[in-house]
């Protein structure tokens, strides 16, 4: 799931909790993160079943080494064992992998890695009843991906591309992404693009646009994506509003409403609204508890509970 | 007629805003729960560090710590408050913790002056030694937020130099001697130099 943070702020801020510093010496530092997430989950659908889901088991190992010069080699390898634990055959641990330098405000990196357009988005969903946005609807790979990501004050650019390789999960063709963000005094401006050339068919081209505002403890925000797909000629567009609230310092909603339309098709409209309690004295473990439901005939909402730490 | 007022105890309280974790106070460590701690009127020093949430959106932010940061600063019957900014990108936390952007501010939202340096540690970062990496740091006396005076020769910290204990006296007469600590400094010249002749006269 990728998306804009709507700085709610129960999720903007950690109380107490510690990221680990495993070890540093002579500009050397190893950072450890972990994130797990599960949840008790009834998807939407007709007669789903409860069951449990491994959401995040992820195990974050970030690597940087200080060249001097304000230039740093930096690499990261992501483990999450979700699929593992889902009960999922064929699946490798292996999230990311990358190595890149930093100079400056600039980091150029490469390896199995996010695209840029993943930056992309504002729903607000745990579990979003629909494509999160049409980046998220175009099935991606990351496995031979080149980023450079220019990070500066109030704004945030990103570039991407995703080399033409073969043998990558079902997915083929090359990729090329970029997005940028800007943030100027509550407002926050989002917009991506996508060129997706998949091996021997006519590209398919997405781009986006988002907005976000924050009112003291509110927040509202909305965005726009759509698909050209050139090998169908039928443009598939998204669109997402999400509004949140910070009700207490601990505790945090978000509704949201999502529609998602392919030219000669209907539409289809998803909502859904959660709550999100974090303990005040580590911020960093939270429960959480959605309901969803989308507007096809004959399903029934789905529902989700859970827990989430962070370290 | 003699008036007898009871002494107000003049305490600096601190508040450490949301994400700041405070390691130790005066050379101890803290052990305390809470946002807000309260501490002896003079200077004070602390030893705190900031964990921020990095990241764009929540799936993929991972938290991360700032250098671990030795904060001095002079304070005497106030509420300060000692935050952070909002950092959310790896890009500030690095510039934080080169540049230190701590802010530290008094009841008004007024800045209140502070030194405050980085307590460095090489190698493994587990089971840190605080107590013993502030006393080694203040003895050598070379950095921005040392403060030598509050230890003594056996590298003992102390809750104030001033306190420091020349004449033991009996348990009950602590609090007394405290209070007459307190309001000797708390008098101005005239009124100190009138105290001292009225001790000297032997009355």
């Amino acid at each position: 799931m990728k998306k804009l943070l709507l700085a709610v702020a129960v999720t903007a801020a950690a109380g107490s909790a510690n990221a680990v510093t495993v070890y540093e010496n002579d500009g050397f530092t190893y950072k450890l993160n972990g994130d797990l997430q599960v949840q008790l989950r009834r998807d939407i659908g007709e007669d789903e079943s409860e069951y449990v889901d491994f959401d995040d088991l992820e195990l974050k190992n970030y690597f940087s080494y200080d060249l001097n010069n304000d230039m740093t080699a930096f690499g990261r390898v992501d483990f999450d064992f979700k699929d593992e634990a889902n009960g999922k055959d064929n699946v490798t641990p292996l999230e990311e992998a990358y190595v890149g330098i930093r100079y400056g405000v600039t980091s150029f990196s490469f390896g199995k890695q996010n695209f840029a357009s993943d930056e992309f988005g504002v729903e607000e969903a745990y579990e979003a009843p629909l494509d999160e946005d049409q980046f998220d609807a175009v099935g991606t790979d990351g496995d031979d991906t080149f980023r450079v990501d220019v990070e500066l004050d109030n704004i945030y650019l990103v570039s991407s591309y995703e080399l033409e390789a073969e043998d990558k999960g079902g997915v083929e063709g090359e990729f090329f992404d970029i997005f940028a963000f800007a943030d100027v005094a509550g407002l926050s401006l989002g917009g991506g693009f996508q060129k997706h050339t998949p091996l021997g068919g006519e590209s398919l081209d997405t781009w986006g646009v988002s907005a976000g505002y924050e009112f003291g403890v509110f927040g509202l925000a909305a965005d726009y994506s759509v698909t050209d797909d050139g090998n169908t000629d039928l443009d598939t567009q998204l669109y997402n509003v999400a509004a949140t609230l910070d009700v207490t310092n601990t505790t945090g909603v978000a509704i949201g409403m999502q529609n998602q339309e392919e030219d000669n098709a209907d539409d289809v409209t998803g909502w859904y609204a959660n709550v999100t309690y974090k303990f005040p004295t580590q911020k960093n473990v939270s429960v959480f508890a959605e309901i969803a439901d989308n507007d096809i005939d004959e399903t029934d909402m789905g529902a989700l509970a859970g827990m989430r730490v962070k370290f | 007629m003699l008036v007898f007022v009871a002494p107000v105890y003049a305490d600096v309280t601190l508040r450490l805003g949301e994400g700041v974790d405070l390691k130790a106070i005066n050379g101890g460590l803290s052990g305390r729960e809470g946002r807000e701690i309260s501490l002896r009127d003079g200077p004070s020093q602390i030893l705190v560090e900031y964990t921020a949430e990095l990241g764009r959106n929540d799936d993929d932010s991972v938290l991360d710590t700032s250098d671990v940061f030795v904060i001095l600063f002079e304070s005497e019957d106030q509420y300060l408050t000692l935050e952070a900014p909002d950092i959310s990108t790896r890009q500030e936390m690095r510039a934080f913790n080169k540049s230190d952007g701590w802010i530290l501010k008094d009841a008004g939202g007024n800045p209140h002056p502070f030194k405050s340096d980085v307590l460095e540690k090489d190698g493994f970062q587990f089971a840190r030694n605080y107590e013993q990496e502030l006393s080694d740091y203040n003895r050598a006396g070379s950095g921005e937020a040392a403060l030598a005076g509050l230890q003594d020769s056996n590298n003992r910290f102390l809750d104030n130099p001033d306190r420091k204990d020349e004449f033991p006296v009996a348990r009950d007469q602590e609090m007394v001697r405290e209070m007459l600590r307190y309001w000797y400094l708390k008098a101005d010249e005239n009124t100190k130099r009138e105290m001292k002749r009225w001790m000297n006269s032997g009355d």
